[in-house]
């Protein structure tokens, strides 16, 4: 069993809540929130008899109540969070962005290496049934080398630019999953044109080149009808393909008018995965398959599509920089 | 009211493709009349050009300029190998003939704007080959311009043929090339289908490209130093932005032709659309590796794209897809495959015409 204190209990914190008494390996003993109310919510929620008005009031009271800390306060505090659990042994399962800027996640990740912690980046992306069995596909080696991989996630307008923002390091995080390393071309488009990032842009088209010849395109948009969304994930390798897309798992609801397309969602809860990840990596006292590093490099991808933005160019690697092609 | 005679059509080259040929034959606007070919075509395609005229019921007869003077042809349908497009569409041009020609337009812009030109000059009507009267394509057009979407902003095609070509990357078997295949990269020879979709379903060019291309499926390819895999971020007119993949993925990679599809995003909603639709799927007891187990059905797009073409050459309109048009998508894909080799992006209007 391994408990664990939330902190931060707005609205990131109600999938974990709902995973920890999914998965019976993990409970929630604590929580901290500035936020009296939402404290209790939480605390009530998760049955944790600890509650908090921050991290530091918690390490200092009832430190002895969790073993780690579920982050999912905004990126700006995570380094000080992360830092400060790594210093009294405390292992780390942070929201993505894992920092707002990729030299703030490698002290984070270095910080945690440090402390002889885990530090494990909560990525749900990699867990989704489709995209998990695309990747063991990939490791079977049914697919051969990677040559192609095409992501769409389009969502509601009124999803808001935020989501589409945390869509887009997810799915740069899965391209680099699944190429295993960093790409050495990023060229980036968007609109309008004048947005600089993933974050302020209603529409933005990644395009990644990797060695070996291995490429990715990757389109977010946020203008969709309310309720809407698309999400399809594409990886051709040079045995065979892998076809995760929405538009095969849709049924027909027939209700008058035009039929709708329903999606059958899987039954399980990738954040249950997530925790279960998390509890197992500290269990086996080995990395989680998404750590530190991974949170690090998606971020050094996301600075290039925002260079590449800005400059108008394409942006090459060299040594371990982002520099304009 | 009388039927209209049928458009009278001399083949020129029947070496690569025979889907425009079939299309001519069972169309009742046109009438085949014989196969030509310049004198100096290689034997192995004298050859072809014989068996495929046998095959037609029709005469080969090399020699182009003795062909036109028997003949009196109205119509070229222009098909030989890639690097004699060219060639053979400006003789038919500078003949009086209107033009069906087989995809790319040519492998040099300087190529292309020798067609343009004599097209042009010629007042003959010259329709590109295409994919653009499948149903499914005009399905999306028509979405567009019920204006269900809005203002259309973001357009992306997958091309991924599920063929085979040859020994696979590194595999060390060995090599048989089809003596018609000409080196060339997929992008090349099957680009303009997808960005043809792009021409018909937005009308706007593309103004700048990025690419990414590698040989990654394929031996022959590797050896020519040519892509069979190819992604393209496009940004066009009217600030369109847009993407292509491509590739020859290899018969394992689908059950079916390939996964061909086409995304739309408009300022009011989106549209998925699955190229090879309506489609049937049979699965049975000895169907073979390459035997397609989904299959496309309801389809005449050659007896529409013929439709157009004659509609045309008998009004003096443009057809859906004419040599300018035809231009412009291969200084695209001539841009996309100079990207890929430099890691830049590259502006179409930029590359040199020789």
């Amino acid at each position: 069993m391994v408990r664990m204190a939330l902190i931060g209990c707005g609205a990131n914190a109600a999938p974990y809540l709902a995973a920890a008494q999914q998965f019976p390996e993990t409970a929630i003993t604590a929580v901290a929130d500035a936020d009296p109310a939402q404290a209790d919510r939480a605390a009530h929620t998760a049955d944790a008899a600890v509650r908090a008005a921050t991290l530091d009031e918690l390490l200092d009271g009832a430190a002895e109540t969790f073993d780690a800390v579920i982050v999912t306060t905004p990126a700006a505090t995570h380094a000080v969070l992360v830092q400060r659990a790594a210093q009294a042994g405390k292992h780390a399962l942070v929201e993505s962005p894992l920092a707002p800027t990729a030299a703030e996640a490698q002290q984070i990740a270095a910080a945690s290496h440090a402390a002889g912690v885990r530090l494990m980046l909560a990525h749900p992306a990699r867990f989704q049934a489709d995209h998990r069995a695309v990747k063991e596909s990939l490791e079977d080696g049914e697919l051969g080398r990677p040559g192609l991989l095409r992501i769409h996630q389009w969502f509601a307008a009124t999803d808001g630019s935020e989501r589409a923002a945390h869509a887009g390091l997810a799915a740069l995080d899965l391209a680099l999953w699944m190429f295993g390393g960093l790409p050495t071309h990023v060229y980036a488009v968007a609109r309008p044109t004048q947005a600089t990032g993933l974050a302020a842009a209603e529409y933005a088209q990644v395009h990644l080149g990797f060695a070996g010849g291995g490429m990715a395109l990757i389109d977010l948009a946020h203008t969709l009808p309310t309720g809407d969304g698309y999400d399809s994930l594409t990886l051709i390798g040079s045995l065979g393909a892998a076809y995760a897309d929405m538009h095969h798992n849709v049924q027909l609801l027939y209700g008058g008018g035009h039929p709708q397309a329903v999606r059958t969602e899987p039954d399980e809860s990738v954040f249950a995965l997530v925790l279960a990840e998390f509890a197992a990596a500290i269990a086996e006292q080995r990395e989680p398959v998404v750590g530190g590093a991974d949170g690090h490099a998606a971020l050094l991808v996301a600075a290039a599509v925002e260079s590449s933005l800005a400059a108008a160019t394409a942006m090459t690697l060299t040594e371990g920089r982002y520099e304009r092609a | 009211m009388s039927a209209p005679e049928p458009l009278r059509v001399l083949v020129m080259g029947a070496v690569k493709h025979d889907y425009i040929l079939h299309g001519m034959a069972a169309h009742p606007r046109y009438e085949l009349l014989a196969v030509t070919d310049d004198e100096a075509a290689p034997d192995w395609a004298h050859a072809r050009n014989a068996a495929t005229a046998a095959a037609l019921g029709l005469s080969y007869l090399p020699g182009v300029s003795a062909a036109l003077d028997r003949f009196q042809p109205q119509v070229a349908c222009v098909t030989p190998e890639v690097p004699r497009h060219a060639a053979l569409t400006v003789q038919a041009a500078e003949a009086g003939l209107h033009i069906v020609q087989d995809k790319p337009l040519a492998l040099a812009l300087a190529d292309c704007d020798r067609i343009v030109a004599a097209v042009e000059r010629a007042g003959v009507r010259f329709l590109m080959w295409s994919r653009n009267t499948f149903p499914t394509i005009q399905q999306a057009k028509a979405v567009l311009a019920s204006g269900d979407l809005g203002e259309p902003y973001a357009t992306h095609v997958d091309f991924y043929f599920a063929k085979d070509a040859g020994a696979l990357l590194g595999s060390g078997e060995p090599e048989e090339v089809e003596v018609s295949w000409d080196g060339l990269g997929e992008l090349t020879l099957e680009g303009i289908y997808p960005l043809a979709y792009l021409h018909e379903l937005l009308g706007v060019t593309v103004r700048r490209v990025f690419a990414r291309t590698t040989a990654h499926f394929f031996q022959r390819h590797a050896d020519r130093g040519v892509e069979d895999l190819g992604s393209v971020t496009l940004e066009m007119a009217n600030g369109l932005v847009g993407s292509l993949c491509i590739g020859r993925i290899g018969e394992p990679s689908h059950p079916n032709i390939g996964e061909l599809r086409l995304h739309i995003l408009g300022t009011k909603g989106a549209f998925v659309v699955a190229e090879p639709r309506p489609e049937v799927s049979v699965y049975a007891r000895g169907l073979k590796p390459g035997d397609y187990r989904q299959r496309r059905v309801g389809l005449d797009y050659e007896r529409r794209l013929l439709d157009n073409f004659a509609a045309a050459v008998e009004t003096g309109a443009d057809t859906m897809l004419t040599a300018r048009d035809s231009r412009a998508i291969a200084a695209t894909v001539l841009a996309a495959i100079e990207s890929g080799q430099t890691g830049r992006p590259v502006e179409v209007s930029s590359l040199a015409t020789s």
